[in-house]
């Protein structure tokens, strides 16, 4: 049964590394706080009890707490027993008094500042968790992705997450794009930070007149001023240098459907020796495009996002419909929003990856059980070591404790590399049971792991 | 009750002394000797002192040995010569005395042979380059796998990267001796290699023994450009400088004239460069892609690949599925049945492929977080995620679609892979004739610079601007082999590991805990220092995680 850490709880989470960082900082600062003086001394001890009085539950300033507090806090202990001052002691009582203040309340300030600080980094750890992450969240949406039929299923789905939506006029055409609302402060949206991923929707008609440039461009030489793909998304990269692009196209499907069946109805009217039927047919078509667009193929289509993704990096979505469309917003404001808390988790500074056998990590209770399941696991963390040889090793050491004392107890150091070396391992059952050693090379890997000081010693043996 | 007897820990029963310590001393000798020399007799060795110490008696000769398993005829023969070369030294004494006794016995020299390498063999090459570059003021003292061999190669015979027909041992197997004998230490991950002390000292009497051999004919001997061209066919990635290189490919006879500066330009990486038109653009298809499964889909890959007269190579990548490399172009020399090797470097592009099914998999199993670890940590700045499959493909699964949808999405918004989704293997073929066919283009007109990964590092920046590729690539080699899976672990690695191992412990706090303890002798050490149970639960709380009084109870626990 696991009994969790309750005093953590009282104060807020803070991650560990800002927490150490926050340490360092303290440390430093009640060292510079010290005064120079005569009476700091006594200042100290005042400002203890300063911090007994208004902080009942425990605040971490070990330097101050060691010193013991056998005087009371008033300020002059003295005064009744004394025999008269004269006018300079009581002036330099005095004046000694007011510093005495001033040192306290800059100790008070400098504590509530570093409580809100310390809050402050909770709150904003918090707010990257999963759960909280995306609550967060202001998607803006521009509003010429809502004139069609579809804009009513983006609000509303982007609402059901539980962010906030905008609809504003967005600097990238038919863009959609995100901010993250900072926790702290009080502004209204002066307190977003906008977050570098854009996902923009392109028509039908623009990209294929766009991939249609480009073949021009390519195949035939043609260099007239009109964009292509390519250029035309640079050029919006250039204008907004901070931004990750991405693009979404919906129902391309159709424009080749319709370009298919244009095709064969023409090649029918050939064969058959019919008169064409002039403008009309081309305007008949079923998805409404206005106009005629330029005729591509699809592996033309192929080519000039693969020209796309070598010159600018941007990859381009193909979405059936607007529902599609809209599932990929929320999936999407789902990945940016818990982006930051993925990208922290993995700054280990490790170079390896802990496999999801070992990610879990083993639970222990206060009694200890468990302890053995741990030490077992930690045998299995070497290369190539099986539950087996664990086993066999586990069973002669039950603890790395026993396994420290009897290398302290070996008097050769070959004595020690070996120690391990003629652990029987039992595998198999009965006739088909084989013996096997734990042998040499695990049992020095062991002896190294636990007793070198080194910690860029290599372990294994191989070159 | 009379008190219990306090708790013995290990072996409750005595050892018995061993019956006959000369055979098993003279086996054990034979067994190390064969390890150095790294024969696979050793085993056969080990086997017998296996069994020899599992035999209580005291053995006679060896004839009697002969009834033990695994001794046959060989051991026994050598055995009995030793022991009757044992009588002949020592009168015939009472064998199986004690175990203690040294020195005796026929065949055994009182000190060993001193190891010394042969002029210009692996250790040989090795020894003398990393001496060198500690004589150099202010040099970091250690040098890393690929600019050793780099710099080592001149001043050996065999290659150090090319096995010879036949064997598959090349002159870097000779540094596991170097290693084994103490001369040479490797630590760190990636790997740094460095003199011991007695490296140190033999190293310089290698130098100086090199030194007066140069000194007596009054030349430079090992610059001859003679030897150069041989070396060239060899191994013509190992060459430091690119002069001949360039003068064969570009068919000029200029710079064969060239004066040869020292090959060892320890200090410079002297970059290693391709000229446009020395080399072609080469697809790589990982292995796995083309084999196994009951999918003759995996082979129809490989046909659409050829049906597009793509040019690709079939090979076993660590990481990744599929990548591009430049290769040098190079013509078969008369006379020699394998081409040379030409060299290759690795394009910056790099494709993980993904079918629906594959991927529901590896996220169950856990595989797919791991992957894409191991991609962002390969060298190759641009990963590609292809996702192949339908909706349909994807409905029925262990996992429901949106969970897949999201994941893809995850992989493009915060691992940053370059995302393309395709329909089905023909497009992913489709989609991999169009990419080498563009890449070949954008890398028309390119020279390309060799660059070390160990060296110098990964690139943050992208430097590319508008059309022009990056043309500063690293070795095919080092970057497969930089993508192994279970690379050499160290003790701060096993030790991170050990610590996550208890629930509430993840990689942030080990490294917290790794940043004052850098190993568990370091920690258990400071355990022992402390005075008592509290103290020792204190020890870890600057961390501050009630966990971790647990932490400390393991640490302390004897059950």
């Amino acid at each position: 049964m696991m009994i969790s850490s309750d005093s953590e709880d009282e104060l807020p989470y803070v991650p560990l590394a800002q927490r150490l960082k926050l340490r360092q900082d303290r440390a430093v600062l009640t060292e510079r706080n010290a005064p120079n003086e005569a009476g700091s001394e006594s200042e100290r001890l005042l400002s203890l009890h300063q911090e007994r009085r208004t902080t009942p539950t425990k605040v971490d300033n070990p330097p101050l707490r060691a010193f013991s507090t056998s005087e009371s806090g008033d300020p002059s202990p003295t005064r009744t027993k004394a025999p008269k001052r004269t006018a300079e002691e009581i002036q330099a009582s005095r004046e000694e008094a007011l510093k005495r203040r001033q040192a306290r309340e800059r100790q008070q300030q400098e504590q509530e500042r570093q409580r809100a600080e310390r809050k402050a980094l909770a709150e904003a750890a918090k707010a990257l968790r999963p759960e909280e992450c995306i609550k967060h969240m202001v998607v803006a949406v521009d509003p010429a992705l809502l004139q069609l039929e579809g804009g009513g299923t983006l609000l509303a789905a982007v609402q059901a997450l539980g962010c906030s939506c905008s609809i504003e006029k967005q600097e990238l055409p038919r863009s959609v794009t995100w901010a993250r609302r900072a926790p702290t402060t009080q502004l209204g949206d002066a307190g977003c930070v906008p977050e570098p991923h854009v996902v923009m929707q392109m028509t039908v008609e623009d990209f294929i007149t766009l991939i249609h440039n480009y073949i021009q461009v390519e195949r035939h030489g043609r260099s007239d001023c009109s964009p292509t793909l390519t250029s035309w998304v640079q050029g919006q990269q250039r204008r907004h240098p901070a931004k990750t692009l991405s693009l979404a196209v919906i129902d391309l499907e159709n424009y080749f459907r319709a370009q298919k069946s244009n095709s064969q109805k023409r090649f029918r009217e050939a064969v058959a020796g019919e008169e064409p039927r002039g403008g009309k047919e081309k305007k008949k078509h079923k998805s409404g495009h206005t106009g005629k667009l330029p005729e591509v193929s699809r592996v033309e289509v192929e080519e000039a996002m693969v020209h796309l993704q070598l010159h600018t990096g941007v990859s381009v979505h193909f979405l059936s419909t607007w529902k599609e469309f809209s599932d990929h917003i929320t999936m999407t404001t789902k990945a940016v929003a818990e982006a930051p808390f993925k990208r922290e988790r993995e700054q280990t500074g490790f170079s390896f990856y802990l496999e999801s056998e070992w990610a879990g990590g083993q639970r222990v209770d206060r009694a200890g059980k468990g302890l053995l399941q741990v030490w077992k696991r930690q045998i299995q963390q070497f290369n190539r070591v099986s539950p087996d040889v664990a086993a066999a090793i586990l069973a002669a050491y039950p603890s790395p404790q026993l396994l420290r004392k009897a290398y302290s107890q070996c008097k050769t150091e070959n004595q020690k590399l070996a120690l391990l070396a003629d652990l029987l391992i039992r595998r198999g059952e009965g006739i088909t049971s084989t013996t096997r050693r734990v042998g040499p090379e695990l049992s020095k890997r062991l002896y190294l792991l636990m007793n070198s000081c080194d910690p860029e010693q290599i372990l294994d043996a191989a070159v | 009750m009379p008190d219990p007897e306090p708790v013995r820990f290990g072996r409750k029963r005595a050892l018995p002394s061993c019956p006959n310590p000369l055979f098993l001393q003279w086996l054990t000798e034979l067994r190390d000797e064969a390890k150095e020399k790294g024969l696979k007799i050793q085993y056969t060795y080990q086997k017998a002192i296996n069994s020899l110490n599992k035999y209580p008696l005291p053995l006679k000769n060896a004839k009697e040995a002969k009834i033990l398993q695994n001794f046959g005829d060989g051991i026994c023969k050598i055995l009995d010569e030793k022991l009757q070369r044992y009588y002949r030294e020592n009168g015939k004494k009472q064998m199986g005395v004690e175990g203690k006794e040294k020195g005796g016995g026929g065949g055994t020299k009182r000190k060993k042979r001193e190891y010394v390498p042969q002029k210009r063999s692996g250790g040989y090459a090795v020894l003398l380059t990393l001496y060198r570059q500690a004589q150099i003021p202010g040099s970091k003292g250690y040098m890393l796998k690929m600019e050793l061999q780099t710099e080592a190669q001149s001043l050996c015979d065999k290659s150090f990267t090319v096995p010879d027909l036949g064997s598959k041992y090349t002159a870097w197997s000779s540094v596991s001796t170097l290693i084994q004998k103490n001369l040479l230490i490797k630590t760190h991950n990636p790997a740094r290699y460095s003199l011991t002390d007695e490296g140190l000292a033999l190293a310089e009497r290698l130098e100086s023994v090199e030194r007066d051999v140069k000194n007596i004919p009054g030349e430079d001997i090992s610059e001859g450009d003679g030897r150069e061209e041989e070396e060239e066919e060899r191994s013509l990635s190992q060459r430091a400088t690119c002069a001949i290189q360039l003068s064969r490919d570009a068919g000029e006879g200029s710079l064969q004239g060239k004066p040869q500066s020292t090959l060892t330009s320890i200090r410079k990486p002297n970059r290693e460069s391709l000229l446009p038109g020395a080399y072609e653009i080469l697809l790589c298809v990982d292995f796995i892609e083309t084999t196994g499964g009951s999918h003759h889909r995996k082979q129809e890959l490989v046909k659409e690949l050829q049906r597009n007269g793509v040019a690709f190579d079939v090979r076993k990548l660590n990481v990744g599925d599929f990548l591009w490399v430049a290769r040098e172009k190079v013509t078969p020399v008369p006379g020699q049945l394998r081409a040379p090797v030409g060299r290759e470097l690795v394009l910056d592009y790099i494709i993980e492929r993904k079918r629906m099914d594959d991927l529901c998999g590896s996220i169950i199993d856990g595989r797919f977080r791991e992957q894409k670890f191991r991609l962002k940590r390969c060298g190759l700045r641009k990963p590609i995620y292809l996702v192949e499959g339908s909706s349909s493909s994807a409905a029925h699964l262990s996992l429901p679609e949106s969970t897949l949808q999201q994941a893809i999405v995850n992989t493009q918004v915060v691992d940053g892979f370059f995302v393309k989704r395709v329909q089905d293997v023909r497009e992913s073929a489709a989609y991999l004739t169009v990419m080498t066919r563009y890449l070949t283009k954008l890398y028309q007109n390119r020279t390309l610079f060799c660059r070390s990964r160990e060296l110098e590092g990964d690139i943050s920046s992208n430097e590319e601007e508008g059309g022009i590729p990056f043309c500063s690539l690293i070795s095919f080699a080092e970057f497969n082999h930089g993508a192994v899976k279970n690379k050499c672990q160290t003790v701060r690695e096993v030790f991170a590991r050990q610590l996550m191992q208890i629930s509430g412990l993840s990689g942030d706090k080990a490294a917290a805990i790794l940043g004052q303890y850098s190993s568990p002798h370091s920690l258990l050490a400071a355990y022992e220092k402390c005075g008592s149970e509290a103290e020792k639960e204190k020890l870890l709380s600057c961390i501050r995680y009630g966990k971790l009084k647990r932490l400390a109870a393991y640490f302390i626990i004897t059950d």
